[in-house]
């Protein structure tokens, strides 16, 4: 395994920098050349002091250095600005920010995406949310979790940093591991080099490490490091062992420990046996430092995705016609796209929402799963905004994620085609998306199949159920035109063994074989129609049954009972064909039990 | 007038623009039809005969008018969505009169698992539905009844569009009383049960001068059988089955009841 670790030295203020280069964004009160051209400052709130997080240049120029107090800092810069301000009347006073952890999750977010075009395995370290701060947002809250039960691991149980201070252990990151992408990208250099300058380019400060463990590639990418892929971890060990111990990711109580040991560098600490390390420093402690030094085999394990997309957009004036819509409902839905391909997710449902300042309106679309296809997105979102009677006028509409599953990708029968040239699985898919329209113009329970049940009674037999919009394998089997012979246990095939009864062209039936050849083989002719519930049939006084019209008995009788182990559900019928004075032929029977006539089908 | 020839279009070198026109399948050319339009066999010989390209076309649709529902749509069809039920794809029924038993179209020789049953109860909405139906590329026969609804001409010209731009069988049964009314439907059919048979009459169909009428033969059945109402049966029927879930008697056999199941029911 390879790691690269890009550390972001200035990130609380890198990110006002990206902030401020998006042409769109009018929010903020300074540009970019501000913020470089004047003294400023991020300040961050920590119990009831506020300390200078960051300080650019200028303001470094003016000894304001990270970890003052904040009204220090202030009066230092005022004492610059009036001095200058004798010099040259234009020039404005120093910028101080607020440091914006919600800004810089964002930001860490979207390099985090960035990353993933490079390898699956990002990693982000050193996130803002665990220096204390809680954000309401489930996803961000589910993070803090899962970064601060990997941060325990490695700190012996020491209390998470009291301080947030300028150390280089605690600003932000990402640790990638690239192993599998070098021959992709031609190279380590080439890896590297590609993330940097997209990343400068977009106004982020970044440092770079190598190494053969993550632990060392963050270690490493504190100082300027020249080491390739084609390195040994002897060599990755050595060019660590100069490095200052203040380059590890731990506990401010564990340098005060090592200062007094008189351990000032990597080398030294390696130097000192592990059972000794051990006593001193606890066993995460020396874990920590087995991960360092990659005596202790990592499990490659993608970190814990958390899948959220929420997008907002915000109209330029209200709007009252959902067709005015288009446009935003476009962007939205390409943004989500790229989310659902770098998550490698496949949407099932997607939420709109219409608001205005006082109302809004939710109109959700479920559909079959959608990977690539935006247009089938939009021509549902077409469908269910055209039925949309709004009383309000649109202000925003916001787009978000509700069901959605792992890709899954269809590889399978390719190159399989039936007997009339058609891919089983692609007209599976075709199927799927005609269900999914069907479904948001008629409604869920407007797509009927069948369910052949194991019963005798015809109606229990022949029941249908509302198809589902997702698909599955039984599906696919019927959809390949294969009748599924081996599956004996399933509904389908119990019932057209119940069937068999009647055809005498399958013998393999429970039935006893004597009895059904006594039957001579005959076939009961059913019905293509079957009225369901039966309609009650009168007989006139010359004892003939009417039903739009005088009915002639043709054939029967054909006895079918069921149930007859329960009484309430017992049932004993002699059915007949019939014929109309149309010609038309009709099932009917004679409850036995009711001593009733009932039209039970329609031969057509 | 040498002059006037040559600005002529040579027969040996026909006009693009005009080939082109020609080249749609929606162009009516008088006797002469699309040879290569794609037909599927109805089954029955005297129909194939009928029909133009021997058989129902793919891709355009039928408008079949009946006195009543049950007047003989599975006989005309089931051959066809036999034959059809063994590709991939569904065989899809729009507001069908009643549910189709399964038992009863596996007997015609259709397999029941492909058929889905689609409702609706809003014109509107019904349409679009349809179009939708109609174009996809999964559905191998789109059968739709009118029932409640009044197609009219404009909406019949939208169905007929979407057929072409689908792949599958598509055929609206509609009211007898809509057969004197014009549709846009290139093949109309007029069905009737008759005493002899199944009675069809083609009213219209691209190159056809003339109406044409041909009856397809149901199997007789037996005698009828004289029942007393209110007789229980026990002295005229005898069990010979039972399997512990429920018995089954057997029928009194027709006489030419083994031609039954081929030709699509009784």
């Amino acid at each position: 395994m390879l790691w690269l670790a890009l550390r972001f030295p200035r990130f609380a203020l890198d990110v006002f920098h990206r902030e401020c280069s998006f042409e769109e964004n009018h929010t903020l009160e300074f540009s970019a050349e501000q913020l470089n051209q004047q003294a400023t400052v991020v300040a961050h709130k920590e119990l009831n002091r506020t300390k200078v997080l960051y300080a650019n240049d200028v303001a470094l120029a003016h000894k304001v250095y990270p970890g003052i107090n904040l009204v220090t800092a202030q009066a230092l810069l005022e004492a610059e600005k009036t001095e200058h301000e004798d010099n040259n009347a234009n020039n404005s006073g120093p910028i101080i920010l607020e440091r914006d952890i919600r800004l810089e999750w964002k930001h860490l977010q979207w390099i985090a995406d960035f990353c993933y075009d490079y390898t699956p395995y990002v990693k982000l370290h050193n996130t803002p949310l665990f220096n204390g701060r809680e954000l309401n947002e489930h996803s961000l809250e589910q993070t803090q979790q899962t970064q601060s039960d990997q941060k325990q691991i490695h700190q012996n149980i020491i209390p998470p940093h009291s301080s947030c201070s300028e150390q280089s252990h605690l600003q932000p990151g990402v640790i990638l591991e690239i192993s599998g992408s070098l021959k992709l990208f031609s190279g380590l250099k080439n890896v590297q080099e590609k993330i940097i300058a997209e990343l400068r380019k977009n106004h982020i400060n970044v440092n770079a490490g190598i190494g053969h463990t993550q632990e060392a590639a963050w270690v490493l990418s504190n100082y300027h490091s020249t080491l390739t892929e084609s390195h040994t971890v002897a060599d990755y060990i050595h060019s660590m062992s100069s490095i200052s111990t203040q380059a590890l990711d731990c506990h401010q109580e564990i340098f005060k420990r090592l200062n007094k040991m008189g351990v000032s560098t990597l080398g030294e600490l390696f130097s000192i046996p592990t059972a000794e390390l051990g006593k001193r420093f606890g066993k995460y402690f020396l874990h920590y430092l087995q991960c360092l030094k990659g005596n202790t085999r990592q499990a490659l394990v993608r970190p814990k995705e958390i899948h959220q997309f929420k997008k907002k957009i915000d109209l330029d004036f209200p709007v009252q016609n959902t067709q005015l819509l288009e446009h935003a409902v476009s962007l939205l839905i390409y943004q989500l796209l790229i989310f659902l391909k770098k998550e490698q997710l496949q949407c099932e449902g997607v939420e709109w929402t219409l608001g205005s300042v006082n109302e809004h309106k939710k109109v959700v679309i479920l559909c079959q799963p959608i990977h690539f296809d935006g247009e089938l997105l939009k021509e549902l979102t077409k469908l269910h905004f055209d039925h949309l009677s709004l009383s309000f006028e649109v202000n925003h509409l916001e787009l978000k994620l509700i069901h959605f599953s792992s890709l899954n990708h269809i590889n399978d029968e390719i190159f399989s085609l039936d007997q009339s040239g058609l891919n089983p699985v692609l007209v599976a898919r075709q199927w799927q998306l005609l269900l999914t329209k069907l479904h948001n113009r008629l409604g869920k329970q407007s797509t009927q199949e069948l369910s052949l049940q194991p019963e005798h009674l015809p109606e229990l037999l022949n029941t249908w159920q509302v198809s589902d919009i997702r698909p599955n394998k039984k599906q696919s089997n019927l959809s390949s035109g294969k009748k599924n012979t081996k599956t004996s246990n399933t509904s389908h095939s119990l019932a057209f063994q119940s069937l068999d009864l009647f055809s005498g062209d399958n013998h393999s039936t429970a039935i006893n074989q004597d009895t059904i050849n006594s039957c001579e083989n005959v076939t009961a002719p059913k019905p293509a129609w079957l009225l369901h519930p039966p309609v009650s049939l009168k007989a006139n006084n010359d004892q003939e049954l009417f039903w739009q019209g005088k009915l002639t008995i043709l054939l029967g009788p054909e006895r079918i009972q069921g149930h007859w182990w329960d009484q309430s559900r017992h049932h004993n019928r002699d059915y007949f064909i019939a014929e109309q004075d149309d010609c038309r032929k009709v099932w009917i029977y004679h409850d036995r039990g009711q001593d009733q006539w009932f039209l039970h089908g329609v031969f057509s | 007038m040498d002059k006037l020839l040559e600005t002529l279009p040579s027969t040996k070198t026909p006009n693009p623009v005009l080939a082109d026109v020609l080249s749609r399948k929606d162009v009516w050319r008088g006797q002469r039809l699309d040879t290569a339009a794609r037909v599927i066999s109805s089954g029955y010989p005297v129909l194939d005969q009928m029909l133009q390209g021997q058989g129902w076309p793919i891709a355009e649709l039928i408008d079949v008018t009946q006195p009543a529902n049950g007047h003989g749509e599975w006989h005309l069809l089931s051959p066809t969505l036999a034959n059809l039920s063994q590709k991939s794809g569904y065989i899809l029924l729009f507001n069908p009169p009643a549910m189709p038993y399964g038992p009863g179209l596996e007997q015609q020789g259709i397999d029941p698992r492909k058929i889905r049953v689609i409702k609706s109860t809003q014109q509107d909405v019904a349409l679009s539905a349809l179009v939708d139906m109609l174009q996809a590329q999964c559905s191998l026969a789109v059968l739709a009844w009118e029932n409640n609804f009044h197609w009219r001409y404009a909406q019949l010209r939208k169905l007929q569009i979407a057929a072409t731009h689908g792949d599958a069988l598509s055929i609206c049964f509609r009211k007898n009383t809509t057969a004197r009314v014009q549709s846009p439907a290139p093949l109309r059919l007029h069905t009737q049960l008759k005493a002899k048979g199944l009675e069809i009459e083609l009213l219209k169909q691209r190159g056809q001068t003339h109406q044409q009428q041909c009856t397809l033969a149901l199997p007789r059945l037996s005698a009828p059988v004289h029942v007393e109402l209110g007789n229980n049966l026990d002295s005229n029927t005898q069990v010979v089955g039972s399997n512990g879930l429920g018995k089954v008697l057997p029928f009194q056999r027709a006489s030419t009841q083994s031609e039954s199941t081929r030709q699509g029911g009784i």
